[in-house]
């Protein structure tokens, strides 16, 4: 079924989540749009200060104290949460919407054991008894692949390896069934061996309990393994969105081009990389006009002048730039330069 | 014969860090953080050591350069062996009797023709010192060793440098670029201070920086810029040897790639030779000649970067690579999944360090350990079933 056609269960709408600071007001993420429909992976990519961890922290209403929505809609299930209570939004986030992190210490607590915060979790939003709760913890931690957990659920959080914390933090963020699941690089500090665990892992258990993942990260090699559709962002904003095969098969964004051809790969011998000029700027010091136009190799001055729209180019895949049609004249003389 | 030149030989490196405890700080235990590893580098080429977080391969890079004392090895730069350099007197003359003068004696005691000792050895050092010994004894070796000590210790900083992951850190946040770059120069005697602004923003040129920025302190710079003026320190000797340990892990992929074709184009001009150090296997494929795979403070498998891709012949190796994710949708891997993690190094497995992780492990795996060995021309595997599993 085009997906069009289907009910989404998130809908951020225009989202702008600002920062009050001392250099001035930075605009992390700046009027950003998705649907994320049920059972799917949705990956969210760009480089560091893009805008991927505001945008999960303001869909869970985790913001720093300096942080606030200024504008925009998150509908679950049709209902916005930005304008919903902090009381309900305790009922949505870790029941409905439940998340994981780089650092899995951000999430579990030190000084308890594993077991207790995951049963707390548990008691407090499925309204189980102790012991219930207990069996179910120690059924979690065994289905995320933690071995011997009746002894590791007494344990605490640094008695684990790092492999098994991620493993412990994603059995805390299964415990209530969550519909959505974000993942904000969830294996960007692990060893390559252990990712590949953790991605087996979320790969089955999202067959097993069909919750839908919005996946963050920055590395294109499990972006194209985990997902089904992609957004990237620069600058706070959407460049391009599309169905993953779409997207890198077919960019029509000079950034996603640029950073698809930049990264070294196993597969492939290139002498000379392609690079991207410059520096990603800081967020007060973007170029006027297209955030890229300062490191684009397409920019002209119409670019340097008026940012352009994000513009649908077939169905879902959309890209926001001025001058598509060159980048793909471009793509396809290095691609005939290739074989 | 290939004539290449070995610019750097390490041999049978350890790294060991006590572990104490006890109201009397005793040693109860070692990190075996190196267990001996051994490899050559050649003139002008990239050697590649990867492998995962707590494998050793910065307390390898480490230990070469001498910013920790090695437990045990010897490392020759340029046909120097520079072991003893670092060491007190004390430590370099008991190295000396026990690395040269009773392994000779020994010989001796079973093959009295000192002629046939000495051309029996491999290592032109070897023979060269066994030469000496025997003509003049162990005294004249101590000298011959440790004479000149002050201007061969700066010989060897001169001429090895080192690139680290976090430049930031590394960089002295007190310093101006001009100085931070232009420091060694002056310790060296290579240039007066006269000339040091004009030969730093030379450097910065080359490393992709605008001059204008000399004055400036490390903080006012981003993390590639910060990259580029490690990069620029390290070229200022005109070493011939550069370690980088991580040197473009901390970077965003748009950076990471200036920085790599950056690397490639100074190794063109200066004849730099690398030892490149980090996790990522796809960077490490990219600017390699040769690689060298690490488990547990042990090389496991070590060859050019085509023979490791095609033709892997050690399951740690193939299991690493299979690991990693592909940027193509299209191609979608059947991938080999690991159990377990990576064991401590302070109770490495027994026999073979691989073998409880290992696919195809036997019962000899678990009690003998498998040496490196060279299994076909320049490709060594330490495995006792090499090439078998492929995944
Ligand atoms: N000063 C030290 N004292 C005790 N143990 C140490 C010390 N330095 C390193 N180690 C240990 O030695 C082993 C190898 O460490 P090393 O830093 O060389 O790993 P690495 O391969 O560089 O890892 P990474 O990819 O995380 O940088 C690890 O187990 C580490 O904990
Ligand atoms: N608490 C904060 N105060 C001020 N600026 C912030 C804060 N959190 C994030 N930012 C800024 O918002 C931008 C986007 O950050 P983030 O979403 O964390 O990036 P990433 O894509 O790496 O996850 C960055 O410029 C970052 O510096
Ligand atoms: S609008 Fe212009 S500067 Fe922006 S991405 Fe397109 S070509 Fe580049
Ligand atoms: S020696 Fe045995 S355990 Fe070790 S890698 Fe080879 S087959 Fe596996
Ligand atoms: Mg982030
Ligand atoms: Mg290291």
């Amino acid at each position: 079924m085009a997906i069009e056609n289907k009910e989404p269960l998130l809908s951020v709408k225009n989202l702008k989540t600002y920062f009050k600071t001392e250099d001035g007001l930075v605009k992390a993420v700046n009027g950003i749009n998705f649907n994320l429909y049920p059972g799917e992976t949705l990956a969210i990519v760009g480089e560091s200060g893009s805008g991927k961890s505001v945008c999960s922290l303001s869909i869970m209403r985790l913001l720093d104290q300096n942080g606030f929505i200024s504008e925009g809609e998150i509908l679950y299930k049709g209902k916005d949460i930005v304008k919903i209570s902090e009381a309900e939004m305790r009922t949505v986030r870790g029941k409905e919407i439940a998340m994981i992190f780089q650092e899995p210490m951000t999430a579990l607590n030190p000084v308890y054991t594993i077991g207790f915060q995951i049963i707390e979790a548990i008691k407090l939003h499925l309204k189980m008894n102790e012991k219930d709760a207990k069996d179910r913890a120690v059924d979690l931690l065994r289905k995320v692949g933690i071995p011997e957990p009746e002894k590791r659920v007494d344990q605490y959080p640094h008695e684990l390896s790092g492999g098994m914390r991620q493993r412990a933090m994603i059995a805390m963020a299964l415990s209530c069934n969550p519909s959505i699941l974000i993942a904000d690089e969830p294996t960007t500090a692990l060893d390559v061996t252990i990712q590949a665990q953790i991605l087996e892992l979320m790969k089955e258990l999202q067959k097993e309990l069909g919750m839908a993942i919005i996946f963050i990260t920055h590395d294109l090699g499990v972006v194209a393994e985990m997902s089904d559709r992609a957004i990237v962002m620069y600058g706070g904003e959407v460049v391009e969105r599309g169905d993953i095969t779409t997207v890198f098969k077919n960019p029509m964004n000079p950034y996603t081009w640029g950073l698809m051809s930049s990264i070294p790969r196993i597969d492939k011998d290139v002498d000379v990389l392609w690079t991207i000029p410059g520096v990603v700027p800081s967020p007060l010091n973007f170029p006027k006009g297209c955030k890229f136009s300062n490191r684009c190799f397409l920019a002209d001055e119409k670019c340097s002048k008026e940012n352009p729209e994000l513009i649908s180019i077939e169905g879902e895949h959309s890209s926001r730039c001025w001058h598509i049609d060159k980048l793909v004249a471009e793509i396809k003389k290095v691609r005939a330069g290739e074989n | 014969m290939d004539e290449k030149k070995i610019l750097l030989n390490v041999e049978n490196l350890k790294k060991y860090f006590p572990v104490r405890a006890g109201v009397f700080k005793k040693v109860v235990a070692q990190v075996k953080a190196v267990d001996n590893i051994s490899f050559k580098v050649f003139e002008g080429e990239t050697l590649g050591l990867v492998g995962e977080s707590g494998c050793g391969k910065s307390t390898a890079g480490m230990s070469i350069l001498r910013l920790i004392d090695p437990t045990a090895g010897r490392i020759f730069l340029e046909g120097n062996d520079t072991t003893s350099w670092f060491m007190s007197s004390m430590k370099a003359k008991k190295y000396i009797k026990t690395t040269y003068c009773d392994r000779f004696d020994a010989l001796v005691a079973k093959n009295s023709n000192q002629e046939a000792i000495i051309n029996n050895l491999d290592n032109p050092v070897d023979k060269k010192y066994a030469q000496i010994y025997f003509k003049d004894g162990y005294a004249k070796l101590c000298d011959e060793i440790m004479g000149g000590i002050n201007a061969k210790r700066k010989w060897f900083r001169k001429e090895a440098q080192i690139i680290f992951q976090d430049p930031y850190s590394s960089l002295n946040p007190r310093m101006r670029v001009n100085t931070i770059v232009g420091e060694g120069l002056l310790t060296h005697n290579l240039a007066k201070s006269s000339e040091i602004n004009g030969i730093v923003s030379d450097l910065l040129e080359k490393v992709g920086l605008s001059k204008d920025y000399i004055y400036r302190y490390p903080h006012q710079f981003s993390g590639g810029q910060r990259q580029r003026i490690g990069i620029a320190r390290a070229l200022a000797l005109k070493p011939k040897l550069i370690v980088s340990d991580e040197a473009v892990s901390a970077l965003d992929v748009s950076v990471r790639s200036q920085i790599l074709n950056l690397l490639a184009d100074l190794q063109k001009e200066f004849k730099l030779t690398y030892v490149f150090i980090a996790h990522d296997l796809a960077v490490v494929k990219h600017i390699s000649s040769r690689i060298a795979v690490m488990y547990l403070g042990k090389i496991v498998e070590l060859t050019d970067r085509s023979s490791l891709f095609d033709d892997p012949m050690h399951p740690y190796s193939v299991s690493l690579m299979s690991a990693i994710p592909i940027p193509d949708p299209q191609v979608k891997k059947s991938r080999i999944i690991l159990k377990g993690d990576v064991p401590s190094p302070l109770r490495p497995p027994s026999g073979c360090r691989f073998h409880p992780r290992c696919p195809i492990a036997k019962d000899i795996c678990s009690k003998e350990e498998p040496m490196l060995m060279e299994i076909k021309p320049g490709h060594f595997s330490a495995c006792h079933f090499p090439g078998t599993f492929r995944g």
